[in-house]
Protein backbone atom coordinates (compact mmCIF):
# COMPACT_ATOMS: atom_id res chain seq x y z
CA UNK A 1 0.00 0.00 0.00
CA UNK A 2 1.06 3.52 -0.57
CA UNK A 3 1.32 5.74 2.30
CA UNK A 4 0.86 9.46 1.68
CA UNK A 5 -0.84 12.11 -0.14
CA UNK A 6 -1.43 9.94 -3.08
CA UNK A 7 -1.95 6.83 -1.40
CA UNK A 8 -4.98 5.26 -3.59
CA UNK A 9 -3.39 6.28 -6.89
CA UNK A 10 -0.53 5.24 -9.53
CA UNK A 11 0.55 8.48 -10.34
CA UNK A 12 3.37 11.21 -9.99
CA UNK A 13 2.81 13.15 -7.11
CA UNK A 14 5.16 16.22 -7.36
CA UNK A 15 5.74 18.68 -4.52
CA UNK A 16 8.24 21.45 -3.58
CA UNK A 17 9.17 23.19 0.03
CA UNK A 18 10.10 26.48 -0.14
CA UNK A 19 12.13 27.03 2.81
CA UNK A 20 14.09 29.75 4.47
CA UNK A 21 16.16 27.94 7.33
CA UNK A 22 18.16 25.03 7.84
CA UNK A 23 15.54 23.76 10.51
CA UNK A 24 12.60 24.29 7.81
CA UNK A 25 14.46 22.41 5.26
CA UNK A 26 15.03 19.56 7.46
CA UNK A 27 11.71 19.68 9.50
CA UNK A 28 9.98 18.53 6.27
CA UNK A 29 12.50 16.85 4.57
CA UNK A 30 14.08 14.33 7.43
CA UNK A 31 10.82 13.07 8.17
CA UNK A 32 9.56 12.19 4.59
CA UNK A 33 13.02 10.19 4.08
CA UNK A 34 12.72 8.84 7.59
CA UNK A 35 9.30 7.43 6.96
CA UNK A 36 10.00 6.44 3.42
CA UNK A 37 12.98 4.21 4.41
CA UNK A 38 10.44 2.66 7.95
CA UNK A 39 7.66 1.72 5.15
CA UNK A 40 10.40 -0.23 2.84
CA UNK A 41 9.84 2.29 -0.32
CA UNK A 42 13.32 2.91 -1.87
CA UNK A 43 13.96 6.51 -1.06
CA UNK A 44 16.55 8.37 -3.71
CA UNK A 45 18.37 11.44 -2.57
CA UNK A 46 20.03 14.31 -4.24
CA UNK A 47 21.22 17.07 -3.04
CA UNK A 48 23.52 19.81 -2.69
CA UNK A 49 26.42 19.27 -0.32
CA UNK A 50 24.96 21.33 2.34
CA UNK A 51 21.71 20.31 2.30
CA UNK A 52 23.44 16.62 2.13
CA UNK A 53 25.03 17.24 5.07
CA UNK A 54 22.96 18.50 7.05
CA UNK A 55 20.28 15.48 5.98
CA UNK A 56 22.72 12.85 6.92
CA UNK A 57 23.86 14.39 10.47
CA UNK A 58 19.59 14.44 10.89
CA UNK A 59 19.20 9.99 9.94
CA UNK A 60 20.38 7.52 11.69
CA UNK A 61 23.59 5.22 10.37
CA UNK A 62 23.31 2.95 7.36
CA UNK A 63 19.48 4.41 6.80
CA UNK A 64 18.83 2.90 3.47
CA UNK A 65 18.87 6.04 1.31
CA UNK A 66 20.06 5.95 -1.99
CA UNK A 67 22.40 9.07 -2.34
CA UNK A 68 22.75 10.29 -5.85
CA UNK A 69 25.67 12.67 -6.44
CA UNK A 70 24.05 15.98 -7.84
CA UNK A 71 26.64 16.79 -10.05
CA UNK A 72 26.65 13.80 -11.68
CA UNK A 73 22.53 12.95 -11.47
CA UNK A 74 21.20 16.86 -12.63
CA UNK A 75 24.05 16.38 -15.55
CA UNK A 76 21.59 17.73 -18.07
CA UNK A 77 17.99 18.34 -17.59
CA UNK A 78 17.20 15.56 -20.05
CA UNK A 79 19.92 12.98 -18.48
CA UNK A 80 18.39 13.20 -15.29
CA UNK A 81 15.10 12.53 -16.65
CA UNK A 82 15.93 9.39 -18.13
CA UNK A 83 18.46 7.96 -15.43
CA UNK A 84 15.67 8.69 -12.94
CA UNK A 85 13.41 6.59 -15.10
CA UNK A 86 15.38 3.69 -15.18
CA UNK A 87 16.20 3.93 -11.65
CA UNK A 88 12.10 4.13 -10.75
CA UNK A 89 12.24 1.03 -13.64
CA UNK A 90 14.30 -1.15 -11.55
CA UNK A 91 12.72 -0.45 -7.96
CA UNK A 92 9.03 -1.00 -10.15
CA UNK A 93 10.58 -3.95 -11.16
CA UNK A 94 11.14 -5.07 -7.64
CA UNK A 95 7.49 -4.44 -6.62
CA UNK A 96 7.55 -1.41 -4.32
CA UNK A 97 4.24 0.69 -3.93
CA UNK A 98 6.37 3.45 -4.26
CA UNK A 99 9.17 5.16 -4.31
CA UNK A 100 10.32 8.80 -2.77
CA UNK A 101 13.13 11.23 -4.62
CA UNK A 102 14.21 14.14 -2.60
CA UNK A 103 16.24 16.41 -5.05
CA UNK A 104 17.62 19.87 -5.68
CA UNK A 105 18.33 20.96 -9.22
CA UNK A 106 21.20 23.01 -9.89
CA UNK A 107 19.80 26.48 -9.87
CA UNK A 108 22.51 29.30 -11.17
CA UNK A 109 20.73 31.40 -13.59
CA UNK A 110 22.78 30.77 -16.34
CA UNK A 111 21.42 26.90 -16.70
CA UNK A 112 17.98 27.78 -15.58
CA UNK A 113 16.53 27.70 -18.36
CA UNK A 114 17.11 23.97 -18.87
CA UNK A 115 16.07 23.26 -15.46
CA UNK A 116 12.91 24.98 -15.42
CA UNK A 117 12.21 22.76 -18.16
CA UNK A 118 13.00 19.75 -16.49
CA UNK A 119 10.70 20.76 -13.73
CA UNK A 120 7.71 21.43 -15.84
CA UNK A 121 8.33 17.93 -17.90
CA UNK A 122 9.20 15.61 -15.10
CA UNK A 123 5.11 16.01 -14.48
CA UNK A 124 4.72 14.08 -17.83
CA UNK A 125 7.84 11.91 -18.01
CA UNK A 126 6.91 10.29 -14.68
CA UNK A 127 3.34 11.15 -14.83
CA UNK A 128 2.55 7.26 -14.59
CA UNK A 129 5.11 6.27 -11.89
CA UNK A 130 3.94 6.18 -8.31
CA UNK A 131 6.45 8.21 -7.35
CA UNK A 132 6.45 10.57 -4.37
CA UNK A 133 9.00 13.49 -5.26
CA UNK A 134 10.07 16.65 -2.86
CA UNK A 135 12.06 18.85 -4.18
CA UNK A 136 13.30 21.97 -1.96
CA UNK A 137 14.52 25.56 -2.91
CA UNK A 138 16.29 27.75 -0.17
CA UNK A 139 14.39 31.44 -0.53
CA UNK A 140 17.86 32.43 0.87
CA UNK A 141 19.96 32.34 -2.02
CA UNK A 142 17.79 31.34 -5.08
CA UNK A 143 16.68 34.55 -7.10
CA UNK A 144 12.64 34.94 -6.87
CA UNK A 145 12.56 34.97 -11.01
CA UNK A 146 13.56 30.85 -10.13
CA UNK A 147 11.07 30.60 -7.12
CA UNK A 148 8.39 31.99 -9.39
CA UNK A 149 9.20 29.54 -11.87
CA UNK A 150 9.34 26.57 -9.16
CA UNK A 151 6.08 27.42 -7.97
CA UNK A 152 4.58 27.49 -11.70
CA UNK A 153 5.63 23.71 -12.17
CA UNK A 154 4.79 21.94 -9.07
CA UNK A 155 1.69 20.96 -8.42
CA UNK A 156 1.57 20.45 -4.59
CA UNK A 157 3.31 22.80 -2.13
CA UNK A 158 4.27 21.67 1.16
CA UNK A 159 4.84 24.70 3.79
CA UNK A 160 7.95 24.87 6.12
CA UNK A 161 5.69 23.52 9.08
CA UNK A 162 4.77 20.41 6.81
CA UNK A 163 1.54 21.33 5.84
CA UNK A 164 0.45 19.85 2.21
CA UNK A 165 -1.69 21.46 -0.44
CA UNK A 166 -2.42 21.71 -4.27
CA UNK A 167 -0.73 24.73 -5.69
CA UNK A 168 -3.30 27.24 -7.05
CA UNK A 169 -0.28 28.82 -8.59
CA UNK A 170 0.80 25.44 -10.99
CA UNK A 171 0.82 26.02 -14.76
CA UNK A 172 -0.03 23.06 -17.47
CA UNK A 173 3.52 22.34 -17.86
CA UNK A 174 3.26 22.17 -22.07
CA UNK A 175 2.29 26.26 -21.48
CA UNK A 176 5.72 26.41 -19.12
CA UNK A 177 8.00 24.62 -21.75
CA UNK A 178 5.87 26.68 -25.09
CA UNK A 179 6.59 29.83 -23.01
CA UNK A 180 10.41 28.62 -22.52
CA UNK A 181 10.68 28.37 -26.47
CA UNK A 182 9.60 31.77 -27.07
CA UNK A 183 12.62 32.95 -24.84
CA UNK A 184 14.78 35.57 -26.60
CA UNK A 185 18.06 33.56 -28.14
CA UNK A 186 21.11 34.92 -25.44
CA UNK A 187 23.19 37.38 -26.70
CA UNK A 188 26.74 35.80 -27.36
CA UNK A 189 30.27 38.13 -26.42
CA UNK A 190 31.00 39.07 -29.87
CA UNK A 191 30.52 38.39 -33.60
CA UNK A 192 30.14 34.45 -34.78
CA UNK A 193 34.09 33.02 -36.30
CA UNK A 194 31.97 31.45 -38.78
CA UNK A 195 28.35 31.17 -40.16
CA UNK A 196 27.82 28.47 -42.77
CA UNK A 197 24.38 28.97 -44.86
CA UNK A 198 23.03 25.77 -46.14
CA UNK A 199 25.39 23.47 -44.78
CA UNK A 200 25.03 19.42 -45.41
CA UNK A 201 25.65 17.97 -42.10
CA UNK A 202 29.33 17.10 -43.33
CA UNK A 203 29.98 20.18 -43.94
CA UNK A 204 29.13 21.72 -40.24
CA UNK A 205 30.78 18.54 -38.82
CA UNK A 206 33.89 19.82 -40.73
CA UNK A 207 33.55 23.68 -40.08
CA UNK A 208 33.47 22.71 -36.41
CA UNK A 209 36.14 20.30 -36.20
CA UNK A 210 37.86 23.42 -38.60
CA UNK A 211 37.89 25.89 -35.73
CA UNK A 212 39.39 23.68 -32.97
CA UNK A 213 37.34 24.52 -29.88
CA UNK A 214 39.01 24.65 -26.22
CA UNK A 215 37.14 21.50 -25.63
CA UNK A 216 38.07 17.31 -24.24
CA UNK A 217 38.19 15.01 -26.55
CA UNK A 218 34.79 13.52 -25.56
CA UNK A 219 33.04 17.24 -25.18
CA UNK A 220 33.86 17.53 -29.21
CA UNK A 221 32.93 14.37 -30.06
CA UNK A 222 29.64 14.88 -28.21
CA UNK A 223 29.01 18.48 -30.08
CA UNK A 224 30.15 16.97 -33.17
CA UNK A 225 27.48 14.36 -32.76
CA UNK A 226 24.66 16.95 -31.58
CA UNK A 227 25.22 19.50 -34.45
CA UNK A 228 25.24 16.74 -37.16
CA UNK A 229 21.75 15.14 -35.31
CA UNK A 230 20.45 19.00 -35.21
CA UNK A 231 21.24 19.94 -39.26
CA UNK A 232 20.28 16.64 -40.25
CA UNK A 233 16.69 17.73 -38.21
CA UNK A 234 16.42 20.75 -39.87
CA UNK A 235 17.01 19.50 -43.13
CA UNK A 236 14.43 16.99 -42.35
CA UNK A 237 11.57 18.34 -40.29
CA UNK A 238 12.57 22.22 -40.49
CA UNK A 239 12.27 25.11 -43.48
CA UNK A 240 14.86 25.81 -45.63
CA UNK A 241 16.86 28.06 -45.15
CA UNK A 242 19.17 26.53 -42.65
CA UNK A 243 22.10 28.38 -41.11
CA UNK A 244 24.80 27.36 -38.63
CA UNK A 245 26.66 29.80 -36.58
CA UNK A 246 29.46 29.12 -34.43
CA UNK A 247 31.25 31.07 -31.66
CA UNK A 248 34.76 29.84 -29.87
CA UNK A 249 36.90 31.06 -27.23
CA UNK A 250 36.23 29.54 -23.46
CA UNK A 251 32.94 28.24 -24.27
CA UNK A 252 32.18 27.12 -27.78
CA UNK A 253 28.77 27.75 -29.00
CA UNK A 254 26.45 26.72 -32.14
CA UNK A 255 23.48 27.75 -33.32
CA UNK A 256 21.33 26.33 -35.95
CA UNK A 257 18.42 28.02 -37.31
CA UNK A 258 15.81 27.04 -40.06
CA UNK A 259 13.07 29.15 -40.71
CA UNK A 260 10.29 26.66 -39.65
CA UNK A 261 8.31 27.13 -36.54
CA UNK A 262 10.20 24.16 -34.98
CA UNK A 263 8.89 21.37 -33.25
CA UNK A 264 5.30 21.12 -31.90
CA UNK A 265 5.99 18.87 -29.40
CA UNK A 266 6.66 20.79 -26.13
CA UNK A 267 8.55 18.01 -24.70
CA UNK A 268 11.09 17.64 -27.76
CA UNK A 269 14.35 17.27 -27.09
CA UNK A 270 13.74 16.10 -23.39
CA UNK A 271 12.06 12.91 -23.57
CA UNK A 272 12.48 10.34 -26.75
CA UNK A 273 9.83 10.28 -28.97
CA UNK A 274 9.33 6.71 -29.96
CA UNK A 275 6.17 6.40 -31.21
CA UNK A 276 7.15 8.49 -34.03
CA UNK A 277 9.96 6.46 -35.94
CA UNK A 278 13.23 8.40 -34.89
CA UNK A 279 11.91 12.22 -35.71
CA UNK A 280 13.03 13.80 -32.36
CA UNK A 281 15.87 11.01 -31.28
CA UNK A 282 18.58 12.94 -32.36
CA UNK A 283 17.74 16.38 -30.49
CA UNK A 284 16.92 14.05 -27.43
CA UNK A 285 20.41 12.74 -27.74
CA UNK A 286 21.79 16.19 -28.19
CA UNK A 287 20.05 16.72 -25.16
CA UNK A 288 21.53 14.07 -23.18
CA UNK A 289 25.35 14.54 -24.51
CA UNK A 290 25.59 18.07 -24.54
CA UNK A 291 25.59 19.98 -21.06
CA UNK A 292 23.19 23.43 -22.47
CA UNK A 293 20.80 22.58 -25.04
CA UNK A 294 17.91 25.42 -25.43
CA UNK A 295 15.93 25.74 -28.45
CA UNK A 296 14.04 29.35 -29.47
CA UNK A 297 11.00 30.32 -31.46
CA UNK A 298 11.01 33.37 -32.62
CA UNK A 299 10.16 35.74 -35.81
CA UNK A 300 12.85 34.39 -38.08
CA UNK A 301 12.51 30.64 -37.39
CA UNK A 302 13.25 28.28 -35.25
CA UNK A 303 16.91 27.86 -33.30
CA UNK A 304 18.86 24.79 -31.31
CA UNK A 305 21.86 27.09 -29.26
CA UNK A 306 24.04 24.31 -27.71
CA UNK A 307 26.95 25.26 -25.39
CA UNK A 308 30.07 23.38 -24.39
CA UNK A 309 33.24 23.74 -22.30
CA UNK A 310 33.80 24.95 -18.69
CA UNK A 311 30.45 26.12 -17.27
CA UNK B 1 55.58 -11.81 -65.81
CA UNK B 2 54.46 -9.03 -63.79
CA UNK B 3 56.53 -8.01 -60.89
CA UNK B 4 55.18 -6.87 -57.55
CA UNK B 5 57.44 -4.30 -55.61
CA UNK B 6 58.45 -7.50 -53.47
CA UNK B 7 60.12 -9.40 -56.48
CA UNK B 8 57.16 -11.96 -56.42
CA UNK B 9 55.96 -13.21 -59.35
CA UNK B 10 52.33 -12.80 -59.91
CA UNK B 11 49.99 -14.18 -63.15
CA UNK B 12 48.32 -10.69 -64.23
CA UNK B 13 44.49 -10.94 -66.38
CA UNK B 14 43.36 -7.94 -67.54
CA UNK B 15 39.52 -7.15 -68.76
CA UNK B 16 39.17 -4.09 -71.07
CA UNK B 17 35.97 -3.95 -71.05
CA UNK B 18 34.45 -0.01 -71.98
CA UNK B 19 33.99 -1.52 -75.26
CA UNK B 20 33.44 -5.07 -77.07
CA UNK B 21 36.93 -5.15 -77.66
CA UNK B 22 38.02 -7.67 -80.91
CA UNK B 23 40.07 -10.92 -80.78
CA UNK B 24 42.86 -8.73 -82.56
CA UNK B 25 42.40 -5.83 -80.04
CA UNK B 26 42.83 -8.10 -77.04
CA UNK B 27 45.82 -10.07 -78.92
CA UNK B 28 47.80 -6.46 -79.00
CA UNK B 29 47.28 -4.99 -75.49
CA UNK B 30 48.38 -8.84 -74.63
CA UNK B 31 51.78 -8.20 -76.36
CA UNK B 32 52.00 -5.23 -75.14
CA UNK B 33 51.70 -6.04 -71.37
CA UNK B 34 53.16 -9.16 -71.70
CA UNK B 35 56.70 -8.31 -73.68
CA UNK B 36 59.30 -9.09 -71.48
CA UNK B 37 57.87 -11.61 -69.23
CA UNK B 38 57.45 -15.23 -69.06
CA UNK B 39 54.47 -16.26 -71.56
CA UNK B 40 51.37 -16.88 -69.87
CA UNK B 41 51.86 -14.16 -67.09
CA UNK B 42 49.81 -11.90 -68.60
CA UNK B 43 46.68 -12.86 -70.44
CA UNK B 44 44.26 -10.27 -71.52
CA UNK B 45 40.56 -11.35 -72.01
CA UNK B 46 37.23 -9.76 -73.17
CA UNK B 47 34.90 -8.89 -69.99
CA UNK B 48 31.76 -10.80 -72.12
CA UNK B 49 33.92 -14.35 -72.15
CA UNK B 50 34.49 -14.27 -68.30
CA UNK B 51 31.19 -13.31 -66.98
CA UNK B 52 29.04 -13.18 -70.32
CA UNK B 53 27.70 -9.85 -71.64
CA UNK B 54 25.58 -7.12 -70.14
CA UNK B 55 25.19 -10.44 -67.41
CA UNK B 56 24.24 -10.26 -63.86
CA UNK B 57 26.68 -12.32 -62.08
CA UNK B 58 26.35 -14.88 -59.78
CA UNK B 59 28.00 -13.68 -56.91
CA UNK B 60 29.06 -17.76 -55.36
CA UNK B 61 29.80 -19.11 -58.57
CA UNK B 62 32.54 -16.19 -59.90
CA UNK B 63 34.26 -16.55 -56.48
CA UNK B 64 34.29 -20.22 -57.48
CA UNK B 65 35.77 -19.28 -61.23
CA UNK B 66 38.40 -17.23 -59.32
CA UNK B 67 39.26 -19.10 -56.76
CA UNK B 68 39.79 -22.29 -59.40
CA UNK B 69 41.92 -19.67 -61.64
CA UNK B 70 44.18 -18.42 -58.48
CA UNK B 71 44.59 -22.49 -57.75
CA UNK B 72 45.86 -23.08 -61.38
CA UNK B 73 47.70 -19.99 -61.78
CA UNK B 74 49.51 -21.41 -58.17
CA UNK B 75 50.03 -24.41 -59.36
CA UNK B 76 51.94 -22.98 -62.77
CA UNK B 77 54.30 -22.12 -60.18
CA UNK B 78 53.32 -18.31 -59.52
CA UNK B 79 52.79 -16.54 -55.87
CA UNK B 80 49.64 -15.72 -57.06
CA UNK B 81 46.86 -13.88 -59.50
CA UNK B 82 46.23 -10.16 -59.77
CA UNK B 83 42.92 -8.92 -62.15
CA UNK B 84 42.87 -5.14 -63.55
CA UNK B 85 39.08 -5.15 -64.74
CA UNK B 86 37.00 -2.31 -66.11
CA UNK B 87 33.50 -3.76 -65.50
CA UNK B 88 30.69 -1.00 -65.93
CA UNK B 89 29.13 -3.13 -68.25
CA UNK B 90 28.28 -5.27 -65.45
CA UNK B 91 26.49 -2.81 -63.29
CA UNK B 92 24.71 -0.62 -65.40
CA UNK B 93 21.42 -1.92 -64.54
CA UNK B 94 19.88 -2.19 -60.75
CA UNK B 95 20.03 -5.84 -60.80
CA UNK B 96 23.57 -6.02 -61.95
CA UNK B 97 24.85 -3.77 -59.77
CA UNK B 98 23.00 -5.48 -56.50
CA UNK B 99 24.25 -8.82 -57.78
CA UNK B 100 27.65 -6.86 -58.45
CA UNK B 101 28.04 -5.44 -55.09
CA UNK B 102 26.83 -8.49 -53.35
CA UNK B 103 30.02 -10.65 -55.61
CA UNK B 104 32.50 -7.55 -54.60
CA UNK B 105 31.83 -7.97 -51.02
CA UNK B 106 32.74 -11.76 -51.18
CA UNK B 107 35.51 -12.01 -53.58
CA UNK B 108 36.95 -9.04 -51.25
CA UNK B 109 36.42 -11.51 -48.53
CA UNK B 110 38.22 -14.11 -50.71
CA UNK B 111 41.18 -12.09 -50.85
CA UNK B 112 42.14 -11.62 -47.73
CA UNK B 113 42.50 -15.11 -47.48
CA UNK B 114 43.96 -16.06 -50.45
CA UNK B 115 46.92 -14.97 -53.07
CA UNK B 116 44.68 -12.90 -55.15
CA UNK B 117 44.28 -9.38 -55.83
CA UNK B 118 42.26 -6.85 -57.86
CA UNK B 119 41.54 -3.34 -59.16
CA UNK B 120 38.06 -2.75 -60.42
CA UNK B 121 37.77 0.09 -63.01
CA UNK B 122 33.83 1.89 -63.13
CA UNK B 123 33.32 4.50 -65.61
CA UNK B 124 32.53 7.42 -63.56
CA UNK B 125 30.21 9.06 -66.29
CA UNK B 126 28.61 5.88 -67.52
CA UNK B 127 27.32 4.85 -63.78
CA UNK B 128 26.86 8.27 -62.36
CA UNK B 129 28.07 9.10 -58.86
CA UNK B 130 25.11 7.24 -57.07
CA UNK B 131 25.91 4.02 -58.53
CA UNK B 132 29.61 4.48 -57.88
CA UNK B 133 29.23 4.82 -54.65
CA UNK B 134 27.63 1.62 -53.96
CA UNK B 135 30.65 -0.19 -55.57
CA UNK B 136 33.29 2.06 -54.44
CA UNK B 137 31.89 1.67 -50.72
CA UNK B 138 32.71 -1.86 -50.53
CA UNK B 139 36.45 -1.73 -51.42
CA UNK B 140 38.84 -0.80 -49.07
CA UNK B 141 40.22 1.89 -51.28
CA UNK B 142 38.40 4.39 -53.34
CA UNK B 143 38.94 6.69 -55.73
CA UNK B 144 38.97 10.41 -53.56
CA UNK B 145 34.71 11.17 -53.21
CA UNK B 146 33.52 8.21 -54.51
CA UNK B 147 32.09 7.12 -51.37
CA UNK B 148 31.27 8.76 -48.02
CA UNK B 149 32.48 5.44 -45.95
CA UNK B 150 34.59 2.14 -47.02
CA UNK B 151 32.94 -1.23 -46.04
CA UNK B 152 35.26 -4.59 -46.51
CA UNK B 153 36.61 -7.45 -45.54
CA UNK B 154 40.16 -7.89 -43.26
CA UNK B 155 41.70 -10.92 -42.18
CA UNK B 156 40.48 -11.69 -38.17
CA UNK B 157 37.70 -9.60 -38.27
CA UNK B 158 34.14 -10.02 -39.46
CA UNK B 159 34.41 -6.36 -41.55
CA UNK B 160 36.15 -2.84 -41.78
CA UNK B 161 33.82 0.40 -41.65
CA UNK B 162 35.32 2.97 -41.85
CA UNK B 163 34.89 6.94 -43.10
CA UNK B 164 31.78 8.59 -42.46
CA UNK B 165 28.11 7.70 -42.19
CA UNK B 166 25.06 10.08 -41.93
CA UNK B 167 21.95 10.95 -43.38
CA UNK B 168 23.83 11.14 -47.01
CA UNK B 169 25.04 7.95 -46.28
CA UNK B 170 22.18 5.68 -44.91
CA UNK B 171 20.58 4.52 -47.96
CA UNK B 172 23.65 3.37 -49.39
CA UNK B 173 24.53 2.07 -45.75
CA UNK B 174 21.42 0.04 -45.57
CA UNK B 175 22.10 -1.39 -49.08
CA UNK B 176 25.62 -2.08 -48.11
CA UNK B 177 24.96 -4.24 -45.12
CA UNK B 178 22.20 -6.06 -46.63
CA UNK B 179 24.16 -7.22 -49.71
CA UNK B 180 27.41 -8.26 -47.28
CA UNK B 181 25.15 -10.92 -46.55
CA UNK B 182 27.86 -12.26 -43.51
CA UNK B 183 27.47 -15.02 -41.78
CA UNK B 184 28.63 -14.84 -38.34
CA UNK B 185 30.78 -17.81 -37.45
CA UNK B 186 29.73 -17.11 -33.78
CA UNK B 187 27.10 -15.11 -31.80
CA UNK B 188 29.44 -11.98 -32.85
CA UNK B 189 29.69 -9.55 -35.48
CA UNK B 190 33.21 -7.82 -35.41
CA UNK B 191 33.91 -5.06 -37.21
CA UNK B 192 36.70 -2.99 -37.02
CA UNK B 193 35.52 0.92 -36.24
CA UNK B 194 39.08 1.95 -35.55
CA UNK B 195 39.12 4.19 -39.28
CA UNK B 196 34.79 5.00 -38.45
CA UNK B 197 35.71 9.43 -38.49
CA UNK B 198 31.60 9.69 -37.80
CA UNK B 199 28.03 7.70 -36.91
CA UNK B 200 24.98 9.36 -36.85
CA UNK B 201 22.11 7.52 -34.45
CA UNK B 202 20.41 6.02 -37.67
CA UNK B 203 23.88 4.77 -38.92
CA UNK B 204 24.01 3.02 -35.42
CA UNK B 205 20.58 1.69 -35.21
CA UNK B 206 21.28 0.33 -38.84
CA UNK B 207 23.92 -2.34 -37.85
CA UNK B 208 21.52 -2.88 -34.41
CA UNK B 209 18.98 -4.36 -37.44
CA UNK B 210 22.03 -5.59 -38.74
CA UNK B 211 22.46 -7.82 -35.35
CA UNK B 212 18.99 -8.65 -35.24
CA UNK B 213 18.88 -10.17 -38.51
CA UNK B 214 22.02 -12.23 -38.26
CA UNK B 215 21.26 -13.27 -34.53
CA UNK B 216 24.86 -11.83 -33.33
CA UNK B 217 26.15 -9.36 -31.72
CA UNK B 218 27.60 -6.59 -33.33
CA UNK B 219 31.24 -5.42 -31.87
CA UNK B 220 31.96 -2.26 -32.88
CA UNK B 221 35.84 -2.26 -32.26
CA UNK B 222 38.02 0.34 -31.23
CA UNK B 223 35.14 2.97 -31.97
CA UNK B 224 35.42 6.35 -30.92
CA UNK B 225 33.62 7.20 -27.16
CA UNK B 226 31.06 8.17 -28.51
CA UNK B 227 29.61 5.71 -30.52
CA UNK B 228 29.66 3.62 -26.80
CA UNK B 229 28.09 7.01 -25.20
CA UNK B 230 25.14 6.49 -28.15
CA UNK B 231 24.95 2.95 -27.83
CA UNK B 232 24.31 3.42 -24.10
CA UNK B 233 21.75 6.05 -24.91
CA UNK B 234 19.57 4.13 -27.29
CA UNK B 235 19.86 0.76 -25.13
CA UNK B 236 20.65 -0.91 -28.37
CA UNK B 237 20.57 -4.90 -27.30
CA UNK B 238 23.00 -5.86 -30.66
CA UNK B 239 25.89 -3.81 -30.06
CA UNK B 240 28.47 -3.71 -28.16
CA UNK B 241 31.22 -0.86 -28.12
CA UNK B 242 34.83 -1.26 -27.54
CA UNK B 243 36.45 1.69 -27.47
CA UNK B 244 40.00 1.67 -27.10
CA UNK B 245 40.91 0.98 -24.02
CA UNK B 246 36.97 0.25 -22.94
CA UNK B 247 34.10 -2.18 -23.27
CA UNK B 248 30.63 -0.16 -23.12
CA UNK B 249 28.40 -3.01 -22.94
CA UNK B 250 24.75 -1.80 -23.78
CA UNK B 251 23.23 -5.31 -23.35
CA UNK B 252 20.36 -5.00 -20.39
CA UNK B 253 20.46 -1.80 -20.44
CA UNK B 254 17.21 0.03 -19.60
CA UNK B 255 15.71 3.10 -21.21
Amino acid sequence: MRAGPASGTDRYHHEVVLHGADEEFLAVVAPFVREGVAAGEPTIVALAEHESALLRRALPRGAGVSWLSRAEQYRTPASAIRTYREQFAEAFRAGVPQVRLVGNVPHHVAAWSGWVRYEAAVNQAFAALPVWSLCSYDTRVTPRAIIDDVVRTHPHLVGPDGTRRPNPGFVDPEEVLTERMRAPLPAEPGPAVLVLDDPSPAAARHALLGTAPLLDRDELEDLVLALSEVVDNAWVHGVPPVRVALWTGERTVVTVTDTGPGPSDPYAGLLPAKGSATAGLGLWMAHQLDREVTLHRGAGGFTVRMTAGPS
Amino acid sequence: MVRGATGTAQEGQSYPGRHAASAAELAGVAAELGAGVRPGAVEVVAVRSVYGADAVVEPEAQVRTYAAATNAAVADGFTGLRVAAEITTLVRTTAQRDAFARYEQRIDRFMTRHPFSAVCAYDREVLGVAALAELACVHPAASPGATPFRFFARDGVDAVLGGEIDRTARELLARTLDRAELAPRGDELVVDAAELGFLDHRGLLLLDELGHREEAVVALRDAPAVVGRMAALLGLARIRVDTVGTTVDTIGTTT
